[in-house]
């Protein structure tokens, strides 16, 4: 039950990295093994040096858009109530936990992770639906930019981690969209909004 | 705790996990604790392992897309035979209507990547996973049922992102995987339950 608790477990995670010291090829891979790869199997992964620094270049990128997500969600907690204060703060923990992945792989590739920002310019937020307005535009440019993201990405665990990422940023959406009383599967094909 | 969800991993461990919950299941039953998720979750198990092992043995992109619109087409039955069944209340029904039409347009933009790689499109449904929908009497056990299918769908495009080739195809796998994503997050909320209980959602990590 190792992988299953590494996937649930963002703790478990990181001190699966810290103690295996696993390799480059070992590293992002046990990171996707952690969430559905073969257990007692770690997938063999054969990233190119030119391989691991786009994909450093491509990853941190995404961080960039998770550390805005954490921004959002921890600064607009406050102006949440009830039901959704309790989803805000779930959320927060999830974009965490992508953030927290994102930033083992890039390490485990070689790369250093980017900083958040000390501050980010959000609109002024008064009213809990302007925090569910403004999470929702960060969660379709997350999807948006994952998506342009997956093909670019030299292994298919990390593709498949990726969309196992917009998948749950879609899920978001889907929640948001529902208490902004909106359609919550508008289209077929999720793109999001660049 | 009795879980109503099943956890289907690659490879051997598979026996083990369903030998466990349904062992567990059993044990449900015999105490007289069993609710309909749980028996209908049972009930799939082996139909949904051979939708996996369709997507775990395809080779390539044609292969991917053939397992896909299959798995496409059992979801447009399913709905179909959901919205047939006279167990929805007519909000739900509009809901079903809705998932039914966006497999449909699945379907129809993975048909025309197959053909365009000249394959043809499979047709008709996996009747052994619509099987126990048969036996449901109550909406939210159509909902379970309905919980079980896209989990195992997701679980699906997640694999095939592994297995994919083309930029194209990896894109279109991942919007129609978020799609599946969102449909689960509607019918978690009609059960009541965390909507999205997963920071990465795999349809493989069950909570």
């Amino acid at each position: 039950m190792v992988a299953g608790r590494l996937c649930s477990d963002p703790l478990a995670r990181r001190s699966f990295f810290r103690v295996a010291g696993v390799t480059v090829a070992g590293g992002p891979a046990a990171f996707i093994a952690a969430c559905g790869a073969k257990r007692g199997s770690p997938t063999a992964t054969t990233a190119t040096t030119t391989g691991a620094s786009a994909d450093v270049a491509i990853l941190n990128l995404a961080l960039d858009v998770e550390n805005l997500a954490i921004a959002a969600y921890a600064g607009g907690a406050k102006l949440l109530r009830g039901p959704l204060l309790k989803l805000g703060k779930e959320f927060l923990l999830h974009e965490r936990e992508h953030a927290s992945g994102l930033s083992e792989a890039i390490k485990q590739l070689g790369g250093t992770p980017n900083k958040a920002k000390p501050s980010y310019n959000f609109p002024k937020l008064v009213s809990q639906k302007d925090v569910l307005r403004l999470a929702s535009k960060i969660e379709n440019t997350a999807i948006a930019a994952y998506i342009d993201a997956i093909p670019k990405l030299s292994t298919p665990d990390l593709r498949a981690t990726a969309a196992a990422i917009v998948t749950n940023e879609a899920e978001h959406l889907a929640v948001l969209q529902g208490a902004l009383k909106r359609p919550q599967t508008p289209t077929a094909f999720v793109i999001g909004k660049p | 705790m009795i879980s109503d969800r099943i956890v289907i991993r690659d490879g051997d461990a598979d026996t083990a996990v369903i030998a466990e919950f349904e062992a567990t299941r059993r044990e449900a039953m015999r105490r007289g604790l069993a609710v309909g998720g749980v028996v209908i979750a049972a009930a799939m198990v082996p139909a949904l392992l051979n939708v996996r092992n369709a997507f775990a043995q395809a080779r390539d992109d044609e292969a991917v897309l053939v397992a896909a619109i299959g798995l496409e087409n059992t979801a447009i039955a399913a709905y179909a035979a959901a919205i047939k069944s006279g167990l929805l209340d007519r909000p739900t029904t509009k809901i079903a209507e809705l998932f039914k039409r966006q497999e449909a347009q699945h379907r129809d933009g993975l048909s025309a990547a197959l053909k365009s790689l000249g394959g043809t499109p499979p047709s008709g449904a996996n009747a052994a996973l619509l099987k126990p929908l048969k036996r449901v009497k109550t909406q939210a056990e159509v909902a379970s049922f309905a919980v079980e299918l896209e989990t195992m769908a997701v679980a699906a495009y997640y694999d095939a992102q592994k297995k994919l080739k083309a930029a194209k195809l990896l894109q279109t796998g991942v919007q129609i995987m978020a799609n599946e994503g969102q449909h689960l997050v509607v019918l978690r909320q009609a059960l009541k339950k965390d909507p999205v209980p997963n920071a990465f959602e795999n349809g493989k990590t069950a909570k």
